[in-house]
């Protein structure tokens, strides 16, 4: 009996941790934004945001999204010399992160229409912006060196 | 000699009614409402306490004259005061370059709308449709007449230092300040004196040499002669970056133009403590405003960069 109770219990533990590792599961984590830049993804040192900012810099809401549906994210942003930028923004569903991935492909376009004039030679690290939906998760990074920022989150 | 008693002690009992009826009618008059305190009108019809035998005649309020209030000297920079807390900007918009949207991002205000765009100038700003609000295109003139603020402040200075039109610039100036008065009329109006470039780092950064700190001072006394001119707020922001050389410290950017994390949040700490209200600026009201055809000749101070930037 006592054998009986400790393998359910295992079991039960064993479902538990996989739960809570499943949201990510699959998914990028926040942690992937600093081995982008540690890979050397960027050409200059990048500025960190915050959840507020990047829901309203990234129009999240626009997207149909609230804001506790942004569950947690990693961001780094140039200060305004640059594009370049990393983002993993964790979401509360899969239909969320899909809506996210969307709001991000329009903040690029949006990027691009801004800095064309203004930031020209960055125009084509803007076009070939890296952007991907994994679970509940979405990956975004306009990078100096795409393949570095690929090769850091594999 | 009971009826004597009877009657003189009727006599008594009428007198002392009457006594206390004629008491109760000087107290109606005059006592009634009591003394007179702070927060009642003069002439209001109270007596001053003590006065018991007689209601004093009307009297002028005794308020000790207070010296007159100097008008604001929209000659001089905003003075430094006590911090305000970020929810003084919920009603704000800031117009400005990439610098303002850098600050908007980073400082950590949380709070105010972002009307700024990358490489905006004062001479596009009438004209270029850099903002999408709603799906819709927008200049940020047009955006600043979409809801009323309390604030509009405005940075821009830093994309025209390669002009050679420091006269248009002032102008330009001017007729960005009618425009904004305009569609904001009760709104404290600040001009944002411009943070200094760091000329070696953007020189490294870009090859470009146009970016002088010389002629950022010039746009700075062009900005204050509009304060003056268009009787506006001006914050010397100025003051909170420049080193004792009068540039930008190394290590307030990467660039030379754009401003770390840290360094945004100071450009919020400035702003915080140099602020003034609405009320100090214009006692009396709001200022006129000014039509298109009466903007200022300005001064004449061009010189001659011989550099251009689009």
């Amino acid at each position: 009996m006592k054998k009986l109770l400790a393998i359910t219990l295992a079991l039960a533990l064993g479902l538990g941790i996989t739960a809570c590792g499943g949201k990510d599961a699959g998914g990028y984590k926040t942690a992937d934004v600093q081995a982008m830049a540690d890979a050397g993804a960027f050409s200059e040192e990048l500025e960190e945001l915050d959840a507020d900012v990047a829901f309203a810099l990234y129009r999240l809401a626009d997207a149909g999204l609230e804001r506790e549906d942004l569950k947690d994210c990693a961001v780094l942003r140039s200060a305004g010399a640059t594009c370049e930028e990393g983002a993993v923004l964790v979401l509360s569903s899969e239909k969320a992160a899909k809506s996210a991935g969307d709001a991000l492909k329009t903040y690029v376009q949006g990027q691009i229409d801004a800095n064309v004039d203004y930031l020209p030679a960055e125009i084509p690290k803007l076009e070939g912006a890296y952007i991907d939906v994994k679970g509940s998760t979405v990956l975004m990074v306009v990078a100096n060196n795409l393949d570095a920022a690929k090769d850091a989150v594999k | 000699m009971a009826r004597t008693r009877r009657t003189l002690l009727l006599f008594v009992v009428v007198a002392a009614v009457l006594a206390l009826t004629a008491a109760f009618l000087v107290y109606q008059k005059f006592w009634r409402h009591g003394p007179v305190t702070s927060d009642q009108p003069p002439g209001s019809g109270a007596v001053q306490s003590g006065s018991a035998s007689a209601p004093l005649p009307p009297q002028q309020p005794d308020v000790p004259k207070l010296p007159e209030t100097p008008p604001y000297d929209f000659s001089q920079p905003v003075p430094e005061g006590e911090p305000v807390d970020n929810s003084y900007f919920d009603d704000a918009a800031f117009v400005g370059d990439s610098r303002t949207d850098g600050f908007m991002l980073y400082s950590g205000i949380g709070t105010g709308d972002n009307l700024s765009a990358n490489g905006v100038s004062i001479f596009k700003l009438a004209d270029r449709k850099s903002l999408v609000i709603d799906g819709e295109k927008y200049t940020a003139l047009e955006a600043l007449s979409l809801k009323e603020y309390g604030k509009v402040y405005i940075a821009l200075g830093v994309n025209e230092l390669g002009y050679n039109n420091d006269k248009g610039y002032y102008n330009k100036f001017c007729a960005a300040i009618d425009e904004i008065r305009r569609v904001q009329p009760n709104a404290v109006i600040y001009i944002q004196g411009l943070i200094p470039v760091n000329e070696e780092q953007y020189l490294a950064s870009t090859g470009h040499d146009y970016l002088t700190n010389d002629h950022l001072r010039v746009y700075n006394q062009l900005m204050q002669q509009v304060a003056e001119e268009k009787q506006v707020a001006y914050v010397n922001v100025y003051e909170a970056f420049a080193d004792e050389t009068g540039s930008l410290p190394e290590e307030d950017s990467r660039d030379g133009v754009h401003l770390h994390k840290e360094s945004c949040q100071r450009w919020l700490e400035y702003l915080k403590t140099h602020t003034v209200e609405f009320d100090t600026l214009y006692p009396d009201g709001p200022p006129a405003v000014e039509t298109p055809d009466a903007a200022p000749a300005g001064p004449d101070t061009s010189i001659a960069d011989g550099s251009g930037q689009g």
